[in-house]
């Protein structure tokens, strides 16, 4: 296998990995967050949009941290700061969900229409 | 203030305000009894409007009027006393100056004499000798010093005795307007409208008049009027109101009549004593006031409310006449003060010499003409005419200069006149220049004198007035005599006011009011040209015999006396035109007591009648009141001017002057013919009057026997007026007809200026003073057929009466036998010779319809047309609301809904919904990133 990858990567038709590969990804998992995010109507769903974006953050992290020497260290660090505050967060978020539950008896974030004007 | 208070004048002003003082209190009663109605003071009201206070009224007031009687009698008596002293005294000095005149001559010659002596030598500059003859110039002057005081005491008692009044209180009480023409400089030109009260002859015994009479028509009133008393209380009932207990109702119109009668009699006496127009205007306006309240005195009877408007308006059209001779007056004379008009319009008595006039109290006119000097102003001959008057100044000239002065004045200027050398004259007319030569001395005026009149008038100098101004002047006076007097076109009047109270007839409509349009002919004379006169006299004839022979058919008693009120009226006017000034005011003053006699025994029969006044229903009624029929009896012959009573005296008198004017001025024989036919008439009338009613056999015979005699206040009036009637112009010899106490007092108060129109001179200073020859004097040749007119008029008298008897009193005649014969003359005086109804046709019906016309324009027209402004009004201000409410409200609901709108717009965006909320902020973020990679571009490109 190694000996097929090296001649199509030396001839050219497999490209190596770049940064914008990772760029890409992350941008289409935040993407995905957000639709994910704007069009669930449980809010766990929303919770879960809410890790893609952040996690496709982290990604956004890492792939600078890999591709530049600068920051390969802080990179790193910054995904795990990431991480936490997504754990966090993902509580602090669950809390409310819990009082929102309690309130209204279900997750279905349409029912949160209090602000209505 | 220049008061010269002297004791008559003050007895006469506290006379005259004795009535006023109890008009006021009349009037302060009423004011508390209707306040005290009102505010319902009960016991207030009860007290005030009793009858015991009303009684009480009457009596105050005529115990009041009984005092100004007794104050009028010591004033008069006490004016003549000082009068007689001061005309002795003239006469006096005038002996004394006559004596002294040839002393006068001789003083004088020799102080010119030494006067050019002295004058000489001052120009030969010889001061010793200039001394010397001082020093002999003293003694002479001293001398003629003395003798000039003479003159000039004479001067002093004469311009009294030229204006006959004894005490002249006046000064500026009450300076009410001050009036100055504009175009003058002249501050003495301007007109005070003063308040100021002269006394003479005439006004004492106006005064002495009136106060008599009025305090017997108060007492009379007191009986005559207690119909009109409130009820007593003591009827049993408690008290309440009456049920018409208004100021208007019967039950309280007592005090009201004795109100107004003190109003009336303040008012007269006040008009007697004025000394100018102003005040006199004053005053007959406030007895016309007092006519019309006392005419419609019973307001429950429309014919006297009529009537009362009648009397003031027909009035006020006279004065109309009035207030035009004041304007005229006024304005060419400054003044209205009767004194200075005099002293302006006649000329003076004498000049500053004491030198009396040809001319003097003549109006002398002027003509302006064209000499070799120019346009001159030159005074006309007596008897040719000349288109302007010349007024004289009010303060003869040469007063200012002291005798010495003038005199040496006088000898500047005839040497003057003597001198030829130019250097001469220089020097003269120096010292005449230094002597104030723009006072001229005074000398009396000729025909052909020039008067340089100056265009300011002041009190020192001549001016002119246009000839015929002063004709139209006097014409208007006469007119305002004319309306008060009722004479020929305004006497429709007088006959209708009888239906007021028989006490105001009594004293208005017969003794004084009607007597105040006489008094002020009498005392305007001096303003009448014989024009004027001439008019006067045939007006007061024409009236004469309307009145008398209207009085043939009247039927109702107090009407009679009415028309009989209206010719005697019309005799004293013809009196004063032919130059009768003291015959006319003699017979005005008779006739007052005569005719009061007559109104109040008319009124004692309405009282015993039951106010039925038909003499048709009468007769026989001197079984039944043999004293009342007594009275009128008298009062008849003294009307009628059967020899010895008053009548008589003042009739003949009136009689010789026409007759003496007739005989000067044969064309005007009617104006001797109609007073002798009114005396003829006048007996027919009058003697018909009393057969009718208290003689023959009773036409009613309820009337008759409910007649009796009335209670003392009733008669005592009767019997008193009676006496006077036949015993007030007698004199020591009764049967001398012109022998009378009363014309003698008169003719100390004549004007100079009849005597000057008419004749005979200024009878006591000046015999020699006439403006005619003896041949031409009307007044002369009066008082020489005077027994032929005395007998033509006792034969008139003679066949009025007969006829009367026969017709009337033993029936002999038939009296309709005249009516029926003669149908038309009788339709045409039944009618009253269709004047009440062509006055009704010509203005009355006009001013009525006119009156229409113009209710119907302000009804119709005006209001209509100012409704029609008032909704175009409102539509305008709909208008302005409409567009109020669209545009401006529209604006600001507008902006306000489209706020709105905006607010609901952007409310569709808080959907509430989370997942819209998380939308945005994905567009936000997606929006915020794109342009901060355009932005990058940007910055990477540069």
């Amino acid at each position: 296998m190694i000996p097929l990858l090296a001649e199509a990567t030396s001839s050219g038709w497999i490209t190596p990995i770049g940064l914008h590969h990772y760029l890409f990804l992350a941008a289409f998992l935040l993407v995905c967050g957000l639709v994910c995010m704007m069009a669930k109507r449980n809010a766990i769903g929303v919770l879960m949009g809410v890790e893609l974006v952040l996690n496709a953050a982290a990604i956004n992290f890492v792939a600078f941290a890999r591709y530049n020497r600068t920051f390969e260290l802080e990179g790193q660090i910054f995904a795990l700061f990431v991480i936490v505050m997504a754990a966090a967060e993902a509580a602090v978020a669950l809390a409310i969900v819990l009082s929102f539950y309690h309130q209204h008896h279900t997750v279905d974030v349409d029912n949160a229409r209090e602000l209505k004007g | 203030m220049t008061w010269l208070v002297d004791t008559p004048g003050l007895y006469f002003v506290l006379a005259m305000l004795m009535p006023l003082a109890t008009f006021l209190v009349v009037l302060v009663g009423s004011l508390i009894a209707a306040l005290a109605r009102r505010h319902n003071y009960e016991q207030v009201h009860a007290l005030v409007a009793s009858r015991e206070v009303a009684l009480l009224t009457g009596i105050g007031a005529t115990a009041v009027m009984a005092l100004a009687f007794v104050l009028s009698v010591v004033g008069f008596v006490q004016y003549e006393s000082e009068f007689r002293a001061n005309r002795q005294a003239i006469v006096e000095a005038h002996a004394a100056l006559a004596e002294s005149a040839p002393q006068r001559e001789k003083l004088e010659a020799l102080i010119e004499q030494l006067t050019d002596a002295r004058t000489q030598a001052q120009e030969e500059n010889n001061p010793a000798k200039v001394a010397e003859l001082t020093e002999r110039l003293k003694e002479p002057r001293l001398q003629l010093e003395e003798i000039l005081a003479h003159e000039q005491r004479i001067g002093h008692l004469e311009s009294f005795w030229q204006s006959a009044r004894a005490s002249r209180w006046t000064g500026t009480l009450l300076s009410v307007v001050q009036i100055h023409p504009t175009q003058r400089d002249n501050p003495t030109l301007g007109t005070t409208l003063r308040w100021g009260y002269t006394v003479d002859s005439l006004t004492g015994l106006m005064f002495v008049m009136i106060t008599f009479i009025g305090m017997l028509i108060h007492l009379y009133s007191i009986t005559y009027m207690r119909d009109e008393l409130p009820p007593s209380p003591s009827d049993g009932d408690s008290f309440e109101y009456p049920a018409s207990s208004s100021v208007t109702s019967p039950s309280g119109r007592f005090s009201r009549f004795f109100l107004y009668l003190s109003l009336f009699s303040f008012a007269m006496l006040h008009l007697v004593l004025a000394d100018n127009f102003f005040q006199v205007f004053v005053c007959w306006e406030l007895v016309g006031l007092c006519s019309y309240l006392l005419i419609g005195f019973y307001t429950e009877r429309p014919e006297a409310g009529l009537a009362a408007n009648k009397a003031f308006l027909v009035n006020r059209l006279g004065d109309i006449g009035l207030i035009l001779g004041m304007a005229i007056l006024w304005t060419y004379c400054g003044t209205l003060d009767f004194e200075r008009l005099y002293a302006q319009i006649r000329h003076p008595l004498a000049d500053a010499h004491q030198t009396p006039g040809k001319l003097a109290g003549a109006i002398v006119r002027a003509e302006q003409k064209s000499t070799a000097k120019g346009q001159q102003i030159v005074v006309s001959k007596p008897g040719e005419g000349g288109n302007l008057v010349v007024l004289f100044p009010e303060r003869p000239l040469g007063e200012t200069l002291t005798e010495p002065q003038a005199a040496e004045l006088k000898r500047f200027r005839q040497a003057l006149h003597r001198a030829t050398d130019p250097a001469e004259r220089a020097r003269l007319e120096r010292l005449i220049a230094a002597k104030d030569p723009s006072i001229d001395h005074f000398h009396n005026l000729g025909p052909n004198r020039v008067i340089r009149p100056r265009g300011d008038r002041v009190a020192e100098e001549f001016g002119v007035m246009p000839y015929g101004l002063l004709v139209l002047a006097g014409l208007g006076i006469f007119a305002g005599c004319v309306g008060k007097s009722a004479q020929f076109p305004l006497h429709v009047w007088l006959p209708d006011a009888m239906a007021g109270p028989t006490p105001v007839s009594a004293l208005i409509h017969a003794a004084t009011m009607v007597a105040a349009g006489v008094y002020l002919a009498a005392r305007c004379y001096f303003l009448f040209t014989p024009e004027v006169l001439l008019v006067i006299a045939y007006l007061g004839a024409i009236t004469l015999l309307l009145g008398a022979s209207l009085a043939i058919v009247a039927n109702d008693i107090k009407q009679v006396l009415a028309y009989s009120t209206v010719s005697q009226l019309g005799l004293m006017m013809l009196a004063i035109g032919v130059g009768g000034w003291t015959a006319g005011l003699f017979h005005l003053l008779t006739h007052a007591f005569f005719k009061a006699l007559l109104f109040l025994g008319a009124g004692a029969i309405l009282l015993a009648t039951h106010h039925q006044g038909n003499l048709q229903q009468m007769g026989g009624l001197r079984h039944r009141m043999p004293y009342t029929a007594l009275c009128m009896l008298v009062g008849v012959l003294a009307i009628t001017g059967v020899p010895f009573t008053s009548g008589w005296y003042s009739k003949d008198a009136i009689l010789s002057q026409a007759l003496g004017y007739v005989y000067v001025h044969r064309e005007h024989a009617f104006l001797f013919v109609a007073p002798a036919l009114g005396v003829c008439l006048t007996a027919f009338a009058l003697f018909r009057l009393w057969f009718l009613a208290f003689v023959g056999q009773p036409r009613n015979n309820d009337l008759y026997q409910e007649a009796q005699e009335s209670p003392w206040p009733v008669l005592l009036p009767l019997g008193v007026l009676a006496v006077m009637s036949v015993g007030v112009a007698w004199s020591q010899t009764p049967w001398d007809v012109h022998q009378s106490f009363l014309r003698d007092t008169l003719a100390q108060a004549q004007p100079l200026a009849v005597a000057a129109d008419f004749g005979t001179g200024h009878a006591v200073l000046f015999p020699e003073v006439a403006a005619k020859p003896a041949e031409r004097s009307e007044t002369a040749w009066g008082e020489q057929w005077s027994d032929a007119a005395g007998l033509l008029a006792f034969l008139a008298l003679l066949v009025g009466f007969l006829l009367a008897l026969a017709s009337y009193g033993t029936r002999a005649l038939d009296p309709q036998q005249a009516p029926a014969s003669f149908p038309a003359v009788h339709q045409l005086l039944v009618q009253r010779f269709y004047l009440d109804a062509l006055y009704d046709r010509l203005l009355v019906k006009p001013t009525l319809s006119l009156g229409r016309a113009l209710a119907w324009n302000d009804r119709v027209l005006l209001e209509r047309g100012s409704d029609q402004l008032a909704w175009g009004g409102v539509h305008l201000a709909w208008g302005v609301r409409r567009f109020d409410l669209h545009l401006v409200d529209g604006l600001v609901n507008g902006l306000g809904s489209l706020l709105f709108r905006i607010g609901q717009t952007l409310r569709t965006l808080q959907t509430g919904y989370v997942r819209t909320y998380i939308l945005y902020l994905v567009f936000g973020v997606a929006f915020l990133f794109a342009l901060l990679l355009l932005l990058i571009t940007q910055v990477k490109a540069r």
